[in-house]
């Protein structure tokens, strides 16, 4: 398990894929949290890091399709799926490694915007002034959140034996998860009880955690969202393989 | 092929990834969304009561019933406005549950006798009453 997790994480590192992946990420990232004029944190006049929060997860979006799209359906199109079956791995242990991994590269592409916290440490007036316990939590939600996007990914990349399908498909669950059910709320046709929806929202359980509020059930539907994604990659991958 | 995915899910039932740990984990939410268990993390404690509210809470003890206006056709961001609300009072009502009560009221389902009677109320006590033309909603 250990030694697909690591080639995952060498292929990524090795190439130009995981440079370009980078470098786009922090451009993005960069451009909306400090340079375009509609969100800029210094016309925003607070220091935290709320808009960061507010954009990124639009940007994983993309970015995370674009790290999962490839974890399977590559080796199956290109039959070295069937290679890594005949080594003595699980198929739950072939899955794991490579949502870790998957996991483990969001992480590090999170980790590496530490430098935007401590700029707006130093650039908070009077010094220090900010809130640090509200933007540790919104990076365990942030992590969370990425955790739950990487866990669909695979299953769609499990799913569709074509990248680009796998993409475009999970980008769609992805931002139908995270903003589009929210959407049935502006119908007033349609009446569910209020707030009911919002349980199925990644959003909803994400702005708990931005707002500095730490609620058990968020941790959990997240906890929901990994768990019920890998074990429906595992169902699949064992009807269409054995 | 429906067969083989039926034995499948039946087989994984004992395992740790299965459809078993996916619903218990599911009650495990339920119960915990409806406790509401939740740590506030902000410095100013913005999301829950000061303790001297609390305070004035248990020291209530006559009924009080709270009306808040703010039920019906809403817009989305009221609506998140109205879940906030709600959860607030049922934190207030968790300090005084024999004293306090308090309903959503929805204007629209007033008569309009009713409704006039209100607003002249509102309008003697010096509160400005603003009309809201929402396309999909009708005004007061």
């Amino acid at each position: 398990m250990y030694t697909i997790f690591k080639k995952e994480i060498n292929v990524f590192f090795d190439s130009l894929y995981g440079i370009i992946i980078f470098s786009i990420f922090f451009l993005i990232n960069g451009l909306f949290i400090w340079i375009f004029p509609s969100s800029n944190i210094f016309q925003y006049g607070i220091s935290s890091l709320e808009i960061f929060f507010d954009v990124v997860p639009y940007i994983f979006i993309l970015f995370i399709s674009s790290i999962t799209m490839k974890i399977i359906s590559e080796e199956r199109s290109l039959g070295t799926f069937e290679i890594l079956l005949s080594q003595p791995i699980s198929y739950k242990e072939i899955i794991l490694a490579k949502f870790l991994s998957c996991w483990f590269l969001s992480i590090f592409l999170i980790f590496l915007t530490f430098p935007y916290w401590i700029t707006i440490y130093y650039l908070s007036n009077p010094l220090g002034s900010i809130d640090n316990i509200i933007i540790l939590n919104s990076y365990i939600g942030l992590i969370l959140l990425v955790g739950a996007m990487n866990s669909i990914g695979i299953f769609f990349s499990s799913i569709f034996q074509n990248q680009i399908i796998s993409f475009l498909s999970s980008c769609f669950i992805f931002y139908l998860l995270y903003e589009g059910i929210d959407m049935i709320n502006f119908y007033d046709s349609i009446n569910l009880i209020d707030s009911f929806i919002d349980h199925f929202t990644f959003s909803y359980h994400y702005s708990n955690f931005t707002k500095g509020i730490f609620q058990i059930s968020s941790l959990i539907y997240f906890i929901i969202v990994m768990i019920t994604f890998f074990y429906f990659s595992l169902v699949n991958l064992r009807i269409n393989l054995k | 092929m429906k067969k083989k995915i039926i034995s499948i899910i039946l087989n994984d039932l004992t395992k740790f990834f299965s459809l078993s740990t996916i619903f218990s984990l599911l009650i495990i939410y339920i119960y915990f969304s409806y406790k509401n268990i939740r740590f506030d993390l902000t410095s100013d404690k913005r999301y829950t009561l000061s303790s001297s509210s609390i305070k004035t809470i248990k020291s209530i003890n006559d009924p009080v019933n709270f009306k808040i206006f703010l039920s019906g056709e809403l817009p989305p961001g009221m609506k998140y406005l109205k879940s906030e609300i709600n959860r607030i009072m049922i934190d207030i009502k968790d300090h005084n549950k024999k004293n306090i009560k308090y309903e959503f009221v929805d204007l629209d389902n007033l008569s309009d006798n009713e409704k006039n009677l209100f607003i002249d109320k509102l309008i003697s006590k010096n509160i400005k009453l603003y009309v809201f033309n929402n396309s999909l909603n009708s005004p007061i």
